[in-house]
């Protein structure tokens, strides 16, 4: 409320929304939907942008520093444990520690995933 | 002789002063303005006023990130919302990052108009008390209040101001030097001494004079600091005295009293009765009545010097010091 009321446009917040809690998946346990409308209700201006697509975000960013008299919100999608087959998405990884086979596992995946972006 | 002067029109005034002579100082409030009379600093510099509203938490958000860029906030409201609704952002925002920011809770304790409950601050002391880094203030009279406000605004780190919102004798001249972090002994005395803070420093002085008519002879300190506390006083009043009454507008939890206990059991231990809010939550009515209810007198503190004076006679008798 502040922020739009003092029309902070030099102001952009950034959620990082991978649509889980520790316990699960926020839907089933305190849906918090609509949440773009909920923040335009306060006064910010809402982008929404692929969270793991840094040229998209880039843009994103670029535009939300135009918007002048409102505070920019940039609702960014993510998936938590992105790139790691066995992580992704699963709520139960939120603070379980890796194995040494699975810290391998998964720093493999994630160099494959780095190699491919290069090409 | 002792002239009843308003602990907050003390308050909004000192905010001016310092406004006037520093153009980092700043001031937020939550709505409380008027009743606080932060809002004498509004007027005179409304750029330098932010007002965010019913909203504390936020408020100490937005005076941490203040002084970060170098700005001297106040963020002034109400002691039981800064120290309780507040309390996670004072102690991560301001406290951990050990922020310049100025917590100010006013209507401390008992001292509110008739607003009850709900708004009356009883353990503010005991919750500002155990964070870290933060400096604990809490003025007896108008001149230590004025002097208290530019002190802390010259101090680099997080402080605690607790005002009261009534009308209190003035105790201290005007040559009075206030010295943050050192008690101020009011009275020489032998017998027992009275320590009290805030609105009961005066309690403590009518009842020294109570109890000289019944040759006890109490020596009488003003501890404005609550944290960090002044030992060396303390220690040297348990020698001398051998017996200490505390006094305070605030739970005996956690408080001053509980403040005091600590330095005598590390160092010199000696009885001490706690006089305050025992325990319980406030309530509305007029605030003379609210002292007598809550045994916050006078005549309190002169009954809890009888009752451990006894218990001094005794051990002294049964030769245990």
């Amino acid at each position: 409320m502040a922020a739009s009321h003092y029309r902070l446009d030099n102001l952009i917040a950034i959620m990082d929304y991978n649509k889980l809690q520790v316990n699960g998946f926020i839907s089933s346990l305190m849906a918090i939907e609509p949440i773009r409308e909920k923040w335009k209700a306060f006064g910010w201006y809402a982008l929404e942008v692929d969270g793991h697509n840094m040229k998209e975000i880039v843009k994103t960013l670029e535009t939300a520093i135009k918007i002048k008299e409102k505070p920019t919100i940039i609702i960014a999608h993510t998936v938590k444990g992105k790139g790691v087959s066995f992580i992704e998405n699963k709520f139960e990884w939120h603070s379980k520690p890796l194995s040494g086979k699975e810290k391998n596992q998964a720093l493999e995946e994630l160099a494959l995933q780095n190699q491919g972006k290069k090409k | 002789m002792k002239k009843m002067k308003s602990l907050r029109d003390a308050f909004g005034k000192a905010l001016v002063g310092l406004g006037d002579e520093n153009e980092n100082i700043v001031v937020l409030d939550a709505d409380v303005a008027h009743p606080t009379r932060a809002s004498y600093f509004e007027e005179k510099y409304p750029q330098r006023f932010f007002q965010v509203g019913i909203a504390e938490q936020n408020m100490m958000g937005i005076a941490a990130g203040l002084a970060t860029i170098g700005f001297i906030p106040f963020a002034t409201t109400f002691a039981v919302f800064a120290s309780k609704k507040a309390c996670d952002q004072v102690s991560i925002s301001i406290a951990y990052p050990e922020l310049n920011v100025k917590v100010v809770g006013a209507y401390a304790g008992l001292t509110t108009a008739n607003t009850g409950a709900t708004h009356q601050s009883i353990e503010d002391i005991a919750i500002m008390r155990a964070m870290p880094n933060m400096v604990v203030v809490e003025p007896a009279d108008a001149i230590e209040l004025r002097q208290a406000v530019k002190a802390i605004s010259g101090y680099n780190g997080p402080v605690y101001l607790r005002v009261a919102r009534s009308d209190v004798p003035t105790i201290f001249r005007d040559d009075y030097q206030f010295q943050l972090g050192k008690a101020v002994t009011l009275r020489k005395g032998s017998d027992v001494t009275l320590i009290g803070t805030g609105v009961m420093t005066a309690r403590c002085l009518e009842a020294s004079k109570i109890l000289a008519q019944e040759k006890i002879d109490a020596r009488v300190i003003n501890i404005h600091t609550i944290k960090p506390i002044d030992e060396k006083t303390i220690i040297k009043a348990a020698k001398e005295t051998g017996a200490i009454v505390t006094a305070e507008n605030h739970s005996i939890i956690g408080g001053l009293g509980s403040a005091i206990s600590e330095v005598l059991t590390d160092n010199f231990p000696v009885f001490l009765k706690r006089v305050g809010i025992k325990d319980s939550f406030g309530s509305s009515g007029k605030l003379d009545d609210l002292f007598e209810k809550y045994n916050l007198t006078p005549i309190d503190i002169a009954n809890a010097v009888r009752e451990i004076i006894k218990k001094k006679r005794r051990v002294n008798q049964a030769n245990l010091f």
